[in-house]
């Protein structure tokens, strides 16, 4: 799947016209992991968030119920956005799970740098952002239930 | 549900043994479907609307059932 097609299929990306999603891949690094790699370590400070390409990863907190999974994220799913937003510690580690996974890397500076030369876009990713967390917490308390 | 292009869908397994995915894709999931997830298989039993659709995205919620494991 090309770049652009994934990226069409990426929430976060949401209502961004064909020339926003091709300026998104000029900032966009293509990597693979392995099972069991860690994309993001929790409590570490990190500058870049994750589209998940292929393949899939788990969410867990260190130190917590066995560090089992908390959730597990595939195809056209974004780890790390936080730093979008807060700045802050990495609030849980991610791992790659057996099936291994593709992605794509995107700093934090590229984006905002993105988003300040096109408001647009921001704004898209902003609200594609919170809606992508207001998800992320109904799928918790129905797994929850 | 209302028709959408790309579909965000949260899996919840019934009896809490996985606890889940979000997985997108083209096709919007129904009842008696499997999928794949975390090196299993699982039945799809029921499919309702998570999110009210925005753009080209609809935002589903699934509960499956587990099957087996995708090397049995």
């Amino acid at each position: 799947m090309s770049l652009r097609d994934l990226f069409k299929k990426v929430h976060l990306f949401s209502g961004l016209d064909a020339d926003d999603l091709e300026r998104l891949g000029e900032i966009a690094v293509w990597g693979e992991a392995e099972p069991g790699d860690i994309l993001i370590r929790q409590n570490t400070t990190g500058t870049e968030m994750y589209v998940i390409a292929s393949g899939s990863v788990q969410v867990f907190i260190e130190g917590f119920a066995d560090e089992q999974s908390l959730v597990v994220l595939g195809r056209g799913q974004v780890v790390g956005e936080m730093t979008l937003v807060d700045h802050g510690y990495r609030s849980a580690s991610v791992r790659v799970t057996e099936e291994g996974c593709t992605y794509y890397r995107i700093e934090r500076e590229d984006i905002d740098a993105l988003c300040t030369e096109r408001e647009h876009i921001g704004y898209a990713i902003m609200r594609n952002l919170a809606s992508d967390l207001a998800f992320k917490l109904r799928h918790r308390n129905l797994a929850a239930m | 549900m209302a028709e959408a292009n790309y579909y965000k869908v949260s899996y919840v397994v019934e009896g809490g043994s996985h606890t889940g995915a979000i997985i997108s894709t083209d096709e919007e999931p129904t009842v008696g479907d499997e999928v794949t997830f975390d090196g299993a298989v699982f039945l799809i039993t029921e499919v309702t609307e998570l999110m009210p659709p925005v753009d080209d995205f609809g935002f589903l919620h699934a509960t499956v059932r587990y099957l087996r494991d995708l090397d049995e």
